[in-house]
């Protein structure tokens, strides 16, 4: 029972952290005009996280939630494919490289950006309906990954540091 | 439990680099026809022989040259002697006759002004056409009498002429009515998305494209601006750079205006945006006759959409988004 | 469930901050890239000519080396970077007067003689109205 309270509480807290990281990265102009809402990522710390410290049901009920309620209260209710698109493709791939126990973390959020990426690209392609918004893909998979790569490393330096080993205990 | 997370997950990334491919290919089709170049690029498999068939089969119609095309055999019929046309010709035809009377632009397209186009030396096969001189102003005088559709008279499926010099051409919409052909048989057979380009004349299926817009003089792009052509729209072109001839400093070109002589609006080059291609073509002739200020009103009163290019190197947007490529140019958006 | 869960969690609080398998990771990635580069930009703009005569390929050509060659009867010169058609037995000769030609996806048509002289590279646009 204590183990259920405490598991919500801690969501309900990272999801919200989520959100505010989202809310400060839509803040920064778009890079391209017509791949809109590709942002820096940076809200993949929690969803990693959450990831390696619950699992994928867990991760994917903050993702839902944070896709929703960012697109919502922040008024622009289009975001959600984009974000639902790159953001399952990231997770799904996040989340097959975290149980393998192969790989740092920094090398699997570089993927997951990268993959975020493909996913927006992809939706912005289906609704300008060209294939010509695939230009921006080398770019924005470059800088996808080395942020990825950045939010990685938060997200170690979290789990090694911040967070106790007992913590699931 | 999991195990089945984990396949759901292969599964759905897999698929969707699948469909990531598949979205890519595309098929292209390509050769001469109507004398120019076409390509047609198509999300499925093309028969290359069908659609040259279509285009053949549309040259054989309206032709000035192919002897045995409806076209040739009116331009050359006894005065009043009724010759049997196919319904395509009959058709386009009357959409020609339709569009020269539009009303405030009688003529500026106009179906009859072969003759004329044949005495300023643009009719095939353009012999020399760089080394041509205008004519004199009496034969212009003479000839623009007999260019006037009032000469022919269309029954159904007949055609009959009135002057014996008189003679039609429906080169300015001919191309836009083929692509439009190319595109029903597209769409008949299939064809999900795709992309017909006819010597500069384009239909876009199933998808947005991306077009640029020809230099009309020397650039160092090959196109100077761009804009998107909605799906299910095609768009044409009018300029004075592609037939024409510079005798003495002087810019000659094939697209007669209604004094006789080449057009000499304010605009050197006129691209029309609508949902037929023959309309397009046509229009794109008259707006460059009638000039900018009338063109606009003629774009607007048709529901289509406009890119003008002024002998200023200004570009004007008649409702649609434009991009300059060329910073030799200035965009100016109509009110 | 949960010791699942404590696995990852315990594994992830170990683990060094780069581990051996990132590498492949890495090289994955960096081929991803490339693959979607050489795609989207294949090949480099405006490097090449091709020549088509009756739909086939013929010829292909750098444009930074000078030369001049013919195609039937056709003349064809590449010279400085622009390539031109400086002959034609073509009647109309709108071949030979076409402004020469050197940006990616730029043509000169001559239609009597059927052949396409192109420079190769993408464009942005996917056609022109002309």
């Amino acid at each position: 029972m204590k183990k259920n309270t405490k598991k919500i509480a801690v969501l309900g807290i990272l999801t919200a952290l989520a959100l505010i990281i989202g809310f400060v990265e839509n803040m920064l102009p778009p890079v391209f005009a017509m791949v809109p809402y590709a942002r820096l990522g940076l809200s993949n710390i929690i969803i990693l996280l959450v990831l390696v410290i619950y699992d994928i049901q867990e991760g994917l009920i903050v993702l839902a939630i944070k896709i929703v309620l960012l697109a919502v209260l922040s008024g622009n209710p289009s975001m959600i494919i984009y974000s639902f698109a790159g953001g399952m493709l990231s997770i799904l791939t996040m989340w097959l490289l975290t149980f393998m126990h192969k790989n740092s973390l920094a090398a699997i959020s570089a993927v997951g950006g990268a993959m975020h990426n493909i996913g927006q690209v992809a939706v912005a392609a289906l609704v300008t309906k060209t294939a010509a918004v695939f230009i921006f893909l080398p770019h924005l998979m470059l800088f996808g990954s080395l942020a990825g790569i950045l939010t990685g490393v938060v997200c170690h330096i979290v789990v090694k540091r911040v967070i106790k080993p007992d913590f699931l205990k | 439990m999991k195990r089945v997370f984990i396949i759901l997950s292969v599964i759905i990334l897999l698929a969707n680099v699948f469909a990531l491919t598949s979205c890519s290919r595309s098929y292209t089709a390509e050769g001469f026809a109507l004398g120019t170049f076409y390509t047609v690029k198509s999300s499925k498999r093309l028969d290359p022989k069908a659609i040259q068939d279509i285009l053949d089969s549309v040259e054989n119609k309206f032709s000035v040259s192919v002897t045995t095309s409806d076209i040739f055999r009116i331009n050359n019929s006894v005065t009043g002697e009724w010759i049997e046309v196919s319904e395509d010709t009959g058709f386009l035809l009357n959409a020609a006759f339709d569009f020269a009377l539009t009303d405030n632009a009688v003529n500026a397209f106009n179906p009859a002004v072969f003759p004329l186009v044949a005495l300023w030396g643009f009719a095939p096969p353009y012999l020399e056409l760089m080394e041509k001189t205008p004519p004199r102003e009496e034969d212009i005088t003479a000839v623009l009498a007999y260019c006037d559709i009032s000469n022919f008279i269309i029954e159904g499926n007949s055609v009959k002429r009135l002057n014996e010099n008189a003679a039609l051409d429906l080169g300015g919409i001919a191309k836009g009515y083929a692509a439009d052909k190319i595109a029903d048989y597209l769409i008949e057979s299939g064809a999900k998305r795709a992309l017909i380009n006819l010597g500069g004349t384009l239909i876009s299926i199933g998808k947005n494209s991306v077009i640029g817009i020809a230099p009309p003089r020397d650039s160092n792009y090959s196109y100077i601006a761009s804009f998107t052509l909605s799906e299910g729209f095609a768009c044409a072109t009018s300029g004075d750079y592609e037939r024409y001839y510079i005798n003495d400093g002087v810019r000659y070109h094939h697209i007669i205006g209604k004094d006789g002589y080449p057009a000499d609006s304010d605009i050197i080059s006129a691209t029309i945006i609508c949902d037929s291609g023959k309309n397009a073509d046509a229009m794109s002739t008259m707006v460059f006759v009638e000039g900018s200020a009338k063109g606009i009103e003629l774009i607007r009163a048709n529901a289509a959409k406009g890119i003008l290019v002024t002998r200023d190197n200004i570009i004007i947007a008649v409702d649609i988004e434009v991009k300059i490529k060329d910073s030799g140019y200035t965009l100016t958006i109509a009110e | 469930m949960n010791t699942d869960n404590m696995k990852t969690f315990d594994y992830y609080k170990k683990s060094k901050l780069l581990e051996r398998w990132d590498i492949i990771v890495a090289v994955i990635l960096v081929l991803a890239l490339a693959a979607v580069l050489l795609i989207t930009f294949l090949p480099a703009e405006g490097s090449e000519v091709e020549i088509y005569k009756n739909g086939q390929l013929i010829a292909v050509y750098p444009l930074n080396e000078n030369r001049a060659f013919n195609v039937g009867a056709m003349r064809i010169e590449i010279f400085d970077g622009k390539v031109s058609v400086v002959e034609s037995d073509c009647p109309d000769q709108l071949c030979v007067h076409a402004h020469s030609i050197f940006t990616a996806g730029s043509v000169i048509i001559c239609v009597p003689n059927k052949v396409v002289v192109k420079i190769t590279g993408k464009t942005e646009v996917e056609g022109i109205t002309q």
